[in-house]
């Protein structure tokens, strides 16, 4: 049974990744090579960022012979980061699985079930603590020349790291389970309880700069600190030098908290799974019902799918909340700002035709986070039968699914822009170029989306985290669009060499007019053909 | 008002259906029968425009399916056997969503939702989210919402499976109300004795080919229609 129901779980895998939705067939080699190519290129560019923080604070607690502070805080860091990566889709992974109520009228022991689905979470926040981890002990390895079992220890530390935080997401997710299995309005709860650990993560993240330069300022205290308050850190930090003890400690703390994790889920996952309590249930007494236009009511069933499912929110929309933050933060900054901006333009004045630039790439990039579009084709999954008998032209679907993007990214990426513009306190020309450049950029970033699941659409998922999360074409946009928005400044840097810089910025803008229209026609001829046929 | 003519449909190298031709006339209730895997299901998502055919052609009204698919839309509703409809909507919102693909004004989608939801007995229900209904009450809101636009073509595929003996007695009063005023139910089943009683026409598909259609008196003479169903199987 534990061998069918691991081979299920692979074969859901494989076939998201390596089937095509429309012919059944399995797709070539050269489709699974990009996409191997692809995860492991998203995972050296964020590895990069993560080498150069193990850098700087490993190149000064080496020399004072503090390795094993070094990895304790590496390893703390990788923690936090696992947690981030899998925590938004344990609920839903563990608790809402299509499959749930095929598997449970078997006759399976919920352990089992419990298990496949606990692999599926342990795997996820694996990958994201190893993008933080693996970078940090290749700089070890390189800087240190450690011992044979420093090395074979600190690659177990990764896979007993990966129970530690698989405990701390299935915490996090089983209160979050307890709580809306007892109220009415699950989906608000779940977002509510998201964005306050988003908002500490961030919170945490923003002081991260003053955290590493007041631990490399305070390396002794530090590791005093860590030594009796983050024990289980101590041992971590210790075992990846080398020693045995600490690794043997270390790795009984996981497997202890991994048992309990998997004790504690499967008494509780029968009642949780199967709970409807608490929902009281509403009455209709008639009342107006109001006529919408077609291309109204299919934009209103889109923000009703995006409202109603967490995670679609907070996984496609997370720009929107990034870029109002922003916005407050530059408007309660904004003195610092400018005094920190007018320090470096006095001492580097060539860096001046960077500033309207600046805000442009910030907003670009932050608004990249909102790729509503991506999952939105995959996301009809079970329900496509009903848009394809509807008389509805596909090209009014694809243009809601593009609208909602549209009403989600454009305000706030707008306001932030504005925000900044006033803040860096820019020519009015310049403003409005970049207000223009956001403008296209967000109407570029949603037909992109579409486009790529379009390209690679999955109808066939038993969990909406499959196309929301782990779906190639939200990744394939995010990283698209970041890569677009460097594109964009880096053009519009090159031209302003030779041209005024709001001239350079409205050509920077015609470009991604040009694109955008290249995208439209797309979208209109071969889009809407492909999404007849799905 | 349907004309099928030598639909065939392939699935890689089996043939799903092949030159099956059919016509529905304006008042006749149609019923289509056939073992699992027969056909069924293929050819009424080709009518409803849900499946490309590789060959022959459909046409509502005169209206082709290939070449005019909204036009064709405009005039039917399609009900699945298995009607998987938005589940982060309520009932309410899901049918005035459908109304408002389908252009019905405010006034007529009340009275409609009034009196067909009153009907199924699932006018309190409606203020529930979708993923809470039960099967029948999935299938329920999908007839209504079929029946929302007063289309004149209707296409079922198994609509008795998981109704209640009531709503399945109050659906057949309502398909043949359809057909009163004008319209045409096409629909798949495999409740016999229903065909028998209920249908004007029936046709008869086997692996793919029709191997009988015409009035019921036609097709089963003086024998039953199970008689004649399995004889044609055996």
């Amino acid at each position: 049974m534990w061998k069918a129901l691991l081979k299920k779980q692979f074969l859901e895998l494989k076939a998201f990744y390596f089937r095509d939705r429309r012919t059944g067939k399995n797709r070539g080699k050269g489709g699974g090579a990009l996409f191997v190519l692809l995860f492991a290129l998203v995972f050296f560019s964020l590895g990069s960022a993560f080498y150069a923080a193990a850098a700087a604070m490993g190149s000064v607690m080496l020399p004072m012979g503090l390795s094993w502070l070094y990895f304790a805080l590496m390893g703390l860091l990788s923690l936090l980061f696992g947690i981030f990566g899998s925590v938004f889709n344990t609920y839903a992974g563990l608790y809402h699985a299509k499959d749930n109520d095929l598997l449970l009228s078997m006759p399976i022991p919920s352990g089992a079930i419990v298990a496949v689905r606990l692999l599926g979470v342990y795997s996820m926040g694996l990958v994201y603590s190893a993008v933080v981890w693996v970078p940090a002990v290749i700089w070890y390895w390189t800087a240190a020349a450690p011992e044979a079992a420093a090395i074979v220890f600190s690659i177990l530390l990764l896979f007993l790291s990966g129970l530690v935080i698989l405990t701390l997401t299935c915490l996090l997710g089983w209160v979050v389970a307890l709580v809306s299995s007892r109220v009415r309005r699950k989906s608000l709860v779940t977002v509510v309880l998201s964005l306050l650990f988003l908002g500490l993560y961030f919170y945490g993240y923003s002081r991260m700069n003053e955290l590493m330069q007041l631990i490399v300022q305070n390396t002794q205290r530090f590791g005093a600190a860590v030594r009796s308050w983050l024990w289980p850190m101590y041992q971590l930090g210790l075992a990846a030098t080398g020693e045995a003890l600490p690794m043997l400690l270390y790795c009984a703390l996981a497997l202890c908290l991994a048992a309990l994790v998997y004790f504690i889920l499967t008494r509780s996952f029968l009642a949780i799974a199967t709970a409807e309590r608490g929902a009281k249930k509403a009455e209709y007494r008639g009342g107006t019902l109001r006529a919408s236009g077609l291309g109204s009511a299919l934009l209103k069933k889109e923000l009703r799918r995006f409202l109603g499912s967490p995670v679609y929110l907070l996984n496609c929309g997370l720009g929107f909340i990034l870029l109002l933050a922003a916005t407050v933060l530059l408007l309660v900054k904004s003195a610092a700002i400018r005094e920190t901006l007018d320090g470096v333009l006095s001492g580097v004045p060539q860096l001046a035709g960077l500033v309207p630039l600046s805000g442009v790439f910030a907003v670009c990039l932050l608004s990249g986070t909102t790729v509503t579009t991506s999952p939105s084709v995959s996301l009809e999954g079970k329900h496509l039968w009903l848009l394809q008998s509807y008389p509805v032209p596909a090209r009014e679907v694809l243009r809601a699914k593009v609208r909602l993007h549209l009403c989600i990214g454009e305000l706030p990426s707008l306001l932030c822009a504005l925000v900044f513009g006033i803040v860096l306190r820019q020519e009015p020309l310049c403003l409005l170029a970049g207000l223009v450049i956001v403008l296209l950029d967000v109407w570029v970033m949603a037909d992109l989306g579409l486009v790529l699941n379009l390209w690679k659409p999955n109808l066939s998922w038993t969990n909406e985290t499959v196309p929301v999360k782990q779906g190639l074409p939200v990744l394939l946009t995010m990283l698209f669009g970041w890569i677009l928005g460097l594109a964009v400044t880096a053009v519009c840097f090159a031209l302003g060499q030779v041209l005024p810089a709001s001239a350079a910025m409205l050509l920077g803008a015609l470009l991604l007019a040009l694109l955008l229209l290249g995208l439209e026609r797309w979208l209109l001829r071969r889009g809407t053909a492909i999404f007849e046929t799905l | 008002m349907l004309k099928i003519e030598h639909l065939t449909k392939t699935y890689g190298e089996k043939k799903a259906v092949e030159d099956l031709s059919l016509t529905i006339a304006p008042g006749e209730i149609y019923g289509f029968i056939g073992h699992n895997g027969a056909g069924k299901t293929t050819t009424l998502k080709s009518v409803a425009g849900i499946l490309r055919f590789d060959s022959g052609e459909i046409t509502v009204d005169g209206f082709s399916v290939r070449t005019e698919p909204l036009e064709c839309k405009k005039r039917m509703a399609y009900i699945p056997d298995n009607p998987d409809l938005y589940d982060f909507m309520t009932g309410i919102q899901f049918l005035n969503f459908t109304a408002d693909i389908f252009g019905v004004g405010a006034k007529e989608r009340e009275a409609r939702i009034e009196e067909y939801a009153g009907i199924f007995e699932l006018t309190g229900d409606l203020a529930q989210p979708v993923s809470a209904y039960s099967h029948g009450m999935k299938q329920k809101l999908a007839m209504i919402a079929a029946w929302l636009h007063a289309p004149r073509l209707i296409l079922m595929d198994e609509p008795f499976v998981g109704l209640d003996p009531k709503a399945s007695h109050l659906l057949k009063g309502m398909m043949r109300q359809v057909c009163d005023q004008g319209g045409a139910i096409f629909f798949s089943t495999h409740v016999l004795e229903v065909a028998e009683k209920l249908c004007d026409k029936v046709a008869i598909i086997k692996s793919g080919r029709l191997v009988r259609a015409g009035t019921m008196d036609e097709v089963k003479g003086d024998s039953s229609l199970e008689s004649v169903f399995l004889e044609l199987e055996g």
